[in-house]
C-alpha cells in the first residue's frame, strides 16, 4: 500500500514537471504517431496487394502488430528511459542514490521517470484496437477480453524483462547502446506471424529469447485461428506466465547486478 | 580539398573505435534482411506476381530487398545526430572559426563513415546475398548507370539530413528528424517496392525526393527501367541536388544570423 501511494506521488511529480514542457511533449508524441503509422500504413500497402499473409488478413496482421505496440508503449512508458540511462547513473555515480533509499533499488529507479513520449504508441494502439474489433468478426466473451488484458501486461512484462536486463548489463559494460539494440532488433521478427519464419527461428524466438509470446501467440488465440503448426497448443495461453516468469528473472539478474556494484566514488 | 581527404581518414579511423557499435549494426541489419526475405517469401507463394511494370519474380524480390538493404547501410549515417550534437554543446562556434565550409566538412565527415559502413555492413549482406539466397546481376551498362545514380543519391541523402540538421538552430530538439524519416520509409521504396503502391501514393512520391534514393537506383539495377525513364530520372536527381543546394544555403545564412551559442 505505501509503495502504491508512493509511486503515484512519483508519478504525479513527473506529470507536473512534464507539462513545464507541454509543447515539446505534445508535439514528440504526434511525430511518435506519425512515426508508427507508417508502420501499419506500409502493411496495409502490402495486404491491400497481396490479401493475406500465410493465411493472416490485414486486420488480423494489424492486431498482432498492435499487441506489440501497446505492450510496448506500457513498458516504454515506465522503463525504458530509467533502463537506458542506467550507464549514465553508473558512471556519474547517481546509482549511490538509489541504494540509501529504504526501497527496492529496481522499484526507485524506475518510479518517476517516465517516458511520456511512449504515450504515443497507447493512443496509437488503443486506437487500432478498435479499428480491428470493428473489422474482425471474431465472438468476443468477457472471457477474451480479460485474456487479451492479462496477455497484454504479460507481454508488457517479457518487454519489461529486456529492458531490464539490457539496463542490468551496464554494471559490468560501460556502454549499453549495442546490447540495447542487439536485443531489441529481435522485435523486428514480431511483425508478422512468426510461422513465415523457418522453424528453427520460430523455435528461437519460442523458447530461447521468448518474444513470440509478445504478441503471436496471444493473437492466435484471440482471432481463433487454426492451421499455424504450433509447437505445443497450450502455448496459446502462455503470455502472462512467461511474462511472470521472465520479469522474476530479470529481477534476479538485476540483484546480481547491484550486488556486484561498487561506485565511482564520485 | 586535402583537408578534407584528411576529414574523411579521421572519420574513417573514428569507426574503428564504434568497432562493437558497428558489428552489432550488422547483425542488425541482417536480421531485419532475413526478417523482409521470409516476408516475401510468403507473400509470393506462386513464385512471381503481376505488378503495374510487369511480372515480378521471387528472386527478383529477394535481390530488390538485398540492394535495399545494402543502400541502407550508406544512407543511414548520423549526419543529423553529429549535427545536433555539434550545435548543441556549442563546439559549432570552435567549427566556425577554421578556414572550412561547414557543409563540406559535414559532407567529408559522412563520406569517412560510409566507407567504414562499406567495408563492415554492406560487404557482409553482399557476401550473405551471393552466398545463402541468390542475387540477380546486372548488365555492365546497368551497372554502370546504377553506380552513377548511387553517387547522387548519396548527395541528395546527404542534402536531405544537413537540411534537418541545421533545423536545430531553431529547435532544440533533434526530433523533427522522425517526420522526413517517416516520408523516407514509406516514399523511398526503401522496404515496400513503389509498383505495388496504390496509384495515389506513387502520384505522391512523384512529386518528393525520397525515391530517387532507393527505389530509383534499385530499379536500375533490376533492369525495369526504360532507357528514356532511367535519363529523366538523373535528370530528376540533379534538379533535386540543385533546388535542395539552394535551400541548404538559404537556411545556412538564416541560422548565422539566428546562431546562439549556449553556454560560451
Amino acid at each position: 500500500m505505501r509503495t502504491f501511494k508512493l509511486s503515484l506521488r512519483f508519478f504525479a511529480a513527473a506529470v507536473k514537471s512534464m507539462l513545464e514542457y507541454r509543447l515539446t511533449t505534445l508535439i514528440d508524441i504526434f511525430t511518435y504517431i506519425l512515426n508508427f503509422g507508417v508502420g501499419y500504413i506500409s502493411t496495409w500497402v502490402l495486404l491491400s496487394k497481396f490479401q493475406s499473409i500465410h493465411g493472416w488478413t490485414l486486420y488480423e496482421v494489424f492486431f498482432l502488430f498492435n499487441i506489440n505496440m501497446v505492450a510496448s508503449g506500457i513498458s516504454g512508458l515506465f522503463i525504458s528511459s530509467p533502463m537506458r540511462g542506467m550507464e549514465q547513473m553508473l558512471q556519474n555515480g547517481d546509482f549511490d542514490m538509489v541504494l540509501i533509499r529504504p526501497m527496492d533499488s529496481l522499484f526507485y529507479t524506475i518510479i518517476g521517470r517516465p517516458n511520456f513520449t511512449s504515450t504515443s504508441a497507447l493512443i496509437l494502439g488503443t486506437g487500432v484496437f478498435i479499428l480491428c474489433f470493428t473489422h474482425l468478426a471474431i465472438h468476443i466473451t468477457i472471457l477474451k477480453i480479460v485474456f487479451l488484458l492479462a496477455a497484454i501486461l504479460g507481454a508488457a512484462l517479457i518487454q519489461t524483462a529486456i529492458l531490464v536486463v539490457i539496463g542490468t548489463m551496464s554494471f559490468w559494460l560501460v556502454k549499453n547502446t549495442a546490447t540495447y539494440s542487439l536485443l531489441n532488433c529481435f522485435n523486428n521478427f514480431l511483425d508478422y506471424p512468426i510461422t513465415i519464419y523457418a522453424r528453427s527461428i520460430q523455435a528461437f524466438l519460442t523458447f530461447v529469447i521468448p518474444v513470440a509470446f509478445v504478441n503471436f501467440y496471444p493473437a492466435h488465440y484471440f482471432l481463433n485461428k487454426t492451421g499455424d503448426n504450433l509447437f505445443f497448443p497450450a502455448l496459446q495461453y502462455g503470455t502472462p506466465i512467461v511474462g511472470l516468469v521472465m520479469f522474476f528473472m530479470a529481477y534476479q539478474f538485476w540483484k546480481i547486478g547491484v550486488n556486484k556494484y561498487e561506485s565511482t566514488g564520485s | 580539398m586535402k583537408k578534407y581527404l584528411k576529414f574523411i581518414q579521421i572519420s574513417f579511423y573514428n569507426g574503428l573505435a564504434y568497432r562493437v557499435e558497428y558489428f552489432v549494426g550488422t547483425f542488425r541489419n541482417l536480421v531485419i534482411l532475413l526478417v523482409q526475405l521470409c516476408v516475401w517469401r510468403a507473400l509470393l507463394t506462386a513464385g512471381s506476381v503481376t505488378t503495374s511494370t510487369g511480372v515480378v519474380t521471387l528472386r527478383e524480390m529477394n535481390t530488390y530487398v538485398l540492394i535495399s538493404s545494402m543502400i541502407g547501410t550508406l544512407l543511414t549515417v548520423n549526419v543529423v545526430w553529429n549535427m545536433t550534437d555539434r550545435i548543441r554543446n556549442g563546439q559549432i562556434a570552435m567549427d566556425l572559426l577554421k578556414p572550412m565550409n561547414f557543409q563540406a566538412y559535414t559532407f567529408a565527415n559522412m563520406l569517412g563513415q560510409n566507407m567504414f559502413a562499406f567495408l563492415f555492413q554492406l560487404l557482409p549482406i553482399l557476401a550473405v546475398g551471393i552466398i545463402f539466397v541468390g542475387m540477380n546481376f546486372p548488365s555492365i551498362p546497368n551497372l554502370l548507370l546504377f553506380q552513377f545514380t548511387m553517387i547522387n543519391a548519396i548527395v541528395i541523402s546527404f542534402q536531405i539530413n544537413y537540411i534537418i540538421g541545421l533545423v536545430v538552430f531553431w529547435y532544440l530538439r533533434g526530433w523533427q528528424a522522425n517526420i522526413v524519416w517517416m516520408l523516407n520509409r514509406l516514399f523511398s521504396g526503401a522496404y515496400i517496392p513503389l509498383w505495388f503502391f496504390p496509384t495515389f501514393l506513387v502520384t505522391i512520391s512523384n512529386f518528393l525526393p525520397f525515391r530517387l534514393y532507393y527505389f530509383v537506383p534499385i530499379s536500375i539495377y533490376l533492369g525495369t527501367l526504360t532507357p528514356r525513364d532511367c535519363l529523366y530520372a538523373i535528370l530528376q536527381q540533379f534538379a533535386w541536388m540543385i533546388i535542395l543546394y539552394g535551400l541548404t544555403m538559404l537556411e545556412w545564412r538564416a541560422a548565422m544570423k539566428k546562431l546562439v551559442i549556449q553556454g560560451g
